[in-house]
């Protein structure tokens, strides 16, 4: 990985800034160069007060210790404070190379003199709203000022009181060619580095967004989508090391926006796994968190240990999630538990500074990991689609063949020659009944549900055709039904062609009564039959239509529904239970 | 002739009763329409019948057990079903024909007439002969007959193995149904050619045939060609 090339040079870095005690001594033995350790400070009220003003023998400097919780010292003062320092050059015909000063992180307007002279700025002392965003200033020291002995270093420091935000302020003294050509190499690479992983993460929103849209709208997606674009945008605004760098940010109000697309991205991602893991009890619960969390949010920035907290909650979350949703072996928990893992250990390196980066790192690595699964979920869903796809076609064809097996229509022509020959206007009529079935049939075979009214049109014409067959009077009477609800296509068709063939030996009326009940989360069918079949269990498990009747009901109720057959006085009934979801 | 027709739909059911009466005619004495398998079983097991008109299907209920069963008595057994796609298990167990619905007086007239001619065989082999024994239905494997003797009205059917077993059916009923290897040889004798070990001429135009078992069986003076015929093939 590209990041690995950063280690050692941020090491070569490192060791070659040591620090100096007391009056920086800067001579032959420089190399590149030599860091600050410590710097008095002054703190002064006016704001028009001079440089030339400032006693540097006055005993109300303070000294404060540059690096490490420098930034705490600088920015917890409000208003105008000096820093302060004395360095000594010696041999200085051996500095063939110009000296150059270089502040990182001292995120507010400065101005910096060389023994009394100006030789730089940054932003404008007094005006709050004109703050310069840079990071490392580098200030050359004038040739003329090079000459041995000692030389005052003094910079006036304006706090417009944003002053939430730790530094680590640090001030370096070394040769020009060095800070330049490293540093330039340092920000162009790790500015394109930006750049690639912020192209890479809007490519995965796009993708994501793409998925929304083009695979019914499922949601996972656009929560996805989301979280990789908020990471993008994030990764745009951030700087570049995470939490130490925060003032510079902060200083643009660029953390603002920054914490609206960490909150953004981290919401997203629990929506995400949420959805994804499809909670049913836990739903509620865990959604009342989501919206909880920008309420942490907003209170965070006035307090760093608020900000951690939540830094930690919504880090620690979607691990309680996907834990949670591996207990309940949902699908493809382990995979994101592997990457959520691996992407925090990379967000960890570079919270400890072993990473630069890191944090983007490993949102990138869990991207790719969601990425392929996601793939690897639309293969999945193509494959039933198709199947789905063939299924419903099977049952199309069933339920046509259902209408007119071979058996059906060569026992019906039978009758029907019968009747030609000995009463042509009753032929008539059954060829007027098997017309209608068939014509009611072509009307919904190609529809998953239909209305009841339909289907019972389609029972009906069944039964006249039976009525002529079997010599047996048939009735069909329904009790609370409304006729729109809705069904699948040659449901009760089959039960009552069930009924008519096996029913009724020696009966010369039969009934047939269909009744809906609507119970809580519950509509429930029943279909009941005078028949004297006794043995019922046997009939529904022995044709294939019991089978057609389940995948139906399955097709269209996934889960939801209920099939009983029983034998009862004077008959028998068929039970279908289908639940809300 | 007594003719029963099984058939639960009352149209198909007159139909058959109609043609039935219109190609025997006179020859006809005796007409029953049962709807169920029920009754027909019973029926058919107490009382004299020449002829069975079977439906497949009756009431959704498989007719096939019916069906074994009939096979086993006296009378010829005549298939009418849409189940077309059955009719060649149908032969398998000894029908005399299949008539598929819907159907005309022609092909009704051609059912009938395989039960005038004694000497067709099937277009279809028969794999099984059912036979009744105290009260139960036994399955023979047609391949597994040497011959056949007739016994009066009944014929004793004796397998590879030895054993023997009566059958309800005259020598005649049986040779239609038998597949073409069955050659009646004798007007007592029906013979599965494949176990003919030898045929000798005992001179003065009498032969016998050897079967595998060391049976020897006499053979019509009139069935001779017809034998060698079989034999040479």
């Amino acid at each position: 990985m590209r990041i690995l090339k950063y280690l050692p040079f941020l090491l070569c870095i490192y060791t070659s800034i040591y620090a100096q005690e007391g009056i920086l001594k800067i001579d032959r033995s420089l190399k590149t160069s030599i860091r600050l350790k410590e710097i008095k400070i002054l703190k002064t009220e006016s704001l028009k007060m001079d440089h030339l003003d400032i006693d540097i023998n006055s005993k109300e400097w303070d000294v404060i210790q540059l690096g490490e919780n420098a930034g705490e010292s600088i920015n917890s003062i409000d208003g105008i404070f000096w820093l302060f320092t004395e360095i000594h050059l010696s041999d200085l015909k051996r500095f063939e190379k110009k000296l150059t000063i270089k502040l990182i992180n001292i995120g507010l307007a400065n101005e910096i003199f060389w023994d009394n002279k100006m030789i730089g700025k940054k932003g404008s002392i007094g005006k709050y709203d004109e703050i310069d965003t840079q990071r490392i200033q580098i200030v050359d020291i004038p040739f003329d000022y090079e000459s041995p002995g000692y030389h005052r270093l003094l910079i006036k420091v304006f706090n417009d009181k944003r002053k939430n935000f730790s530094l680590t302020s640090e001030i370096v003294i070394g040769f020009h060619e060095f800070f330049n050509e490293r540093e330039l190499e340092r920000q162009i690479e790790k500015r394109y580095m930006r750049i690639f992983f912020m192209a890479v993460l809007f490519a995965a929103a796009l993708y994501n967004l793409v998925l929304f849209f083009g695979f019914g709208r499922n949601t996972v997606y656009l929560f996805f989508s989301l979280y990789c674009l908020a990471h993008s945008r994030k990764t745009y605004f951030m700087p570049f090391k995470m939490f130490e760098n925060f003032g510079e940010a902060f200083i643009s109000g660029n953390i603002y926006i920054i914490f609206l697309m960490y909150l953004l991205a981290n919401i997203s991602l629990l929506a995400y796994l949420i959805i994804k893991f499809s909670f049913h009890k836990t739903h509620k619960v865990i959604s009342t968190l989501i919206l909880l969390l920008p309420a942490i949010a907003l209170i965070a920035p006035e307090n760093l240990h608020l900000e951690l907290v939540h830094y930690v909650i919504i880090k620690i979350l979607p691990f309680i999630i996907v834990l949670y949703a591996l207990y309940r072996k949902k699908e493809h928990s382990l995979f994101i538990l592997v990457g959520l893992a691996l992407a925090s250990i990379l967000t960890v390196l570079d919270i400890v500074g072993q990473l630069w980066n890191g944090d983007t790192l490993g949102v990138l690595f869990f991207v790719i990991c969601i990425s392929i699964l996601s793939s690897k979920e639309i293969a999945t869903q193509n494959r039933k689609h198709r199947e789905a796809v063939l299924r419903t076609a099977r049952l199309e064809n069933e339920l046509l063949k259902r209408n007119i097996q071979p058996h059906f229509i060569l026992n019906t022509l039978t009758s029907l020659q019968e009747l030609v020959e000995q009463s042509p206007k009753k032929a008539t009529k059954l060829i007027q009944a098997l017309a209608e079935e068939f014509q009611l049939f072509s009307k919904v075979s190609g529809e998953k549900l239909i209305s009841i009214s339909d289907e019972l049109k389609i029972c009906n014409a069944h039964l006249r055709i039976m009525e002529f067959r079997k010599d047996t009077k048939y009735v069909l009477s329904t009790q609370g039904i409304k006729g729109t609800e809705k069904i699948p296509p040659g449901i009760f068709h089959t039960l009552i062609e069930n009924g008519t063939t096996h029913g009724y030996a020696s009966k010369k009326n039969g009934q047939f009564i269909l009744t809906k009940e609507s119970r809580k989360r519950l509509t429930r069918y029943i279909l009941f039959n005078d028949s004297e079949n006794e043995d019922i269990q046997e009939v529904m498990k022995k044709g294939t239509g019991l089978k057609y009747i389940e995948t139906r009901l399955e097709e269209s109720f996934p889960g939801l529904w209920k099939l009983t057959a029983q034998r009862v006085d004077n008959g028998w009934k068929v039970v279908i239970d289908i639940y809300e979801n | 002739m007594i003719v029963v027709i099984v058939e639960d739909e009352p149209l198909v059911a007159n139909r058959i009763e109609r043609l039935i009466k219109a190609i025997l005619k006179e020859k006809l004495t005796k007409i029953i329409v049962k709807n169920s398998l029920q009754e027909a079983m019973h029926y058919l097991f107490e009382y004299p019948i020449d002829l069975l008109l079977l439906d497949l299907n009756l009431h959704g209920k498989d007719g096939f057990e019916l069906l074994k069963h009939a096979v086993s008595g006296s009378f010829h057994t005549i298939i009418i079903s849409a189940h077309i796609d059955r009719a060649i298990e149908a032969f398998e167990y000894g029908v005399l024909d299949f008539v598929g619905k819907p159907f005309t007086k022609e092909r009704m007239k051609k059912a009938l007439l395989r039960l005038e001619n004694v000497e067709a065989k099937n277009t279809y082999p028969t794999k099984y002969i059912a036979v009744r024994k105290s009260g139960k239905l036994l399955l023979l494997e047609v391949e597994k007959i040497n011959y056949i003797k007739g016994a009066g009205i009944y014929s004793e059917i004796i397998l590879k193995d030895g054993r023997s077993e009566l059958h309800d059916k005259s020598l005649n009923k049986l040779n239609v149904i038998l597949p073409s290897n069955f050659v009646r040889t004798h007007k007592s004798y029906i013979v599965n050619m494949q176990c003919v070990k030898n045929f000798s001429s005992l001179g003065g135009s009498k032969y016998t045939l050897e079967l595998s078992g060391n049976e020897i069986l006499p053979v019509s003076r009139i069935k001779y060609q017809e034998i060698k015929k079989h034999l040479t093939r």
